[in-house]
């Protein structure tokens, strides 16, 4: 009980630095548009194509995003030994993964969504019904996504080269998301409704996995020295 | 004191295994009905395939002991069967495409297969780097044994794409339900492609292990980086 007490606090505390600070999700967001319309522009004025490409667009634009967002709450705390602090204080450490989780997925959750809309009116999306089912695959993804990225931040935080180890070493590891994200969302749009229902349970699957994964490895990653 | 090259007994049942499968495979099997020479190289493609599955489960399953008893020799093992893993997976992605143009036109397509192998070529060769970009000996081990578990995930994935897609790349011919769909003295050799193939896989485990736990003693005695 204690855990899910202390993750909520953690989480919280993460949501409210952004909310006055606004830097990681605002500088996601404009990583996401700028991914979002060099796409565009690379594929050029074909709508056909852009509109079958978009559930990959959206997914390399939020992919690139998450990375902004994950950089920006490990550097406020590992800045001023906060995290230290934090790891001696809670008697549960699995809550730090856990909160670092639910605030990573609320904001991939967010970011997710807005460049599904951003991604609607550049693309030209037709909107249909099936679009609601969507909702449930930013959910699920979301949370997978967070985990491996909670789990992966952890690893390298304190490495050489972080800068460059941090998208050599997560973003091959969200390949199944990405997988899962991109044909949970191709058969929505197509308006194949169960292939889609599929695909985000496969989502699901991926983020009890890599969850349980954190839960056990987390404490391992990142005690401090 | 100068270090003397020593080849070990297994290590020439190794060798002797691979080059005797090599030969038969080369000269003895008659050539596949429908593809020819070409599908020669499958006698290095699967094997490779299959031991680079093996390399990552023991890297699994080291990171997991390592986590669990913190004992270096399973971190020495982790890296060992990540490194020749690897190098297998290279081996399968370079005969892959080898085949490929062969029998598809084209040395590279972006079928499901070949893209999750490649992309387990990067998550491993990521496994390397966070190594590399890690100082301290035990802070090493136990980061990378936590890595090792997130990346091996990936590993059934890559397996069953081939089940879950449709692509270029073809079904299991040989696990698979029924029998194998593939000629029985093709199949034998194959098998034997493989077994020399472990044996080489177990030699060179051993050896690197050895050459890890070296460094590890030299760093004990001579301070790290020596």
């Amino acid at each position: 009980m204690s855990l899910l007490v202390d993750a909520v606090v953690l989480a919280r505390k993460d949501i409210r630095v952004e909310l006055r600070a606004g830097q990681a999700f605002g500088s996601a967001a404009a990583l996401a548009g700028i991914a979002l319309i060099l796409i565009g522009l690379a594929v050029g004025p074909q709508p056909e194509r852009l509109r079958s490409l978009a559930p990959a667009v959206v997914w390399i634009a939020l992919l690139y995003a998450a990375l902004a967002v994950a950089e920006r709450l490990e550097q406020i705390d590992r800045s001023d030994e906060a995290f230290t602090g934090l790891w001696l204080v809670l008697t549960d450490r699995r809550s730090l993964f856990v909160g670092r989780v639910i605030s990573l997925s609320v904001a991939l959750f967010l970011l997710q969504l807005a460049i599904w809309v951003a991604a609607t009116i550049l693309l030209d999306l037709p909107v249909r019904p099936e679009y609601a089912g969507l909702v449930l695959v930013a959910t699920f993804t979301s949370l997978a996504a967070a985990s491996v990225i909670a789990l992966v931040s952890a690893v390298v935080a304190d490495a050489d080269r972080r800068s460059l180890l941090v998208p050599v070493a997560l973003l091959p590891l969200l390949v199944p998301t990405f997988i899962a994200g991109v044909q949970a969302s191709t058969a929505l749009l197509d308006g194949r409704s169960s292939d889609g229902l599929l695909w985000t349970g496969a989502a699901a699957v991926e983020a009890g996995l890599f969850i349980g994964v954190g839960l056990l490895a987390y404490e391992s990653a990142a005690r401090p020295d | 004191m100068p270090m003397k090259a020593r080849v070990s007994t297994f290590g020439l049942l190794a060798g002797t295994a691979l080059a005797i499968t090599t030969i038969v495979g080369l000269f003895v099997v008659p050539a596949d009905a429908a593809q020819g020479d070409v599908q020669r190289i499958m006698y290095v493609h699967v094997p490779s395939a299959w031991l680079a599955y093996l390399a990552f489960l023991v890297t699994f399953v080291s990171s997991v002991l390592y986590l669990w008893r913190r004992e270096l020799r399973f971190d020495r093992l982790a890296i060992a069967a990540a490194e020749i893993g690897l190098v297998l997976t290279g081996i399968t992605i370079v005969t892959g495409a080898i085949w490929g143009k062969a029998t598809w036109g084209k040395w590279w397509d972006w079928d499901p297969r070949l893209t999750t192998t490649a992309i387990l070529f990067v998550v491993y060769a990521g496994y390397l780097l966070v190594r590399q970009s890690l100082g301290d000996r035990y802070r090493r081990a136990r980061l990378a044994a936590v890595y090792g578990i997130v990346a091996f995930v990936n590993v059934p994935i890559v397996h069953f794409s081939v089940l879950w897609w449709r692509g270029l790349h073809q079904a299991p011919t040989v696990i698979r339900p029924g029998d194998p769909s593939i000629d029985h003295t093709l199949l034998f050799e194959l098998l034997a492609s493989l077994l020399s193939f472990t044996l080489v896989f177990i030699w060179a485990l051993r050896r690197r292990t050895a050459l890890e736990a070296g460094r590890d003693a030299a760093d004990l005695t001579l301070g790290p980086g020596t």
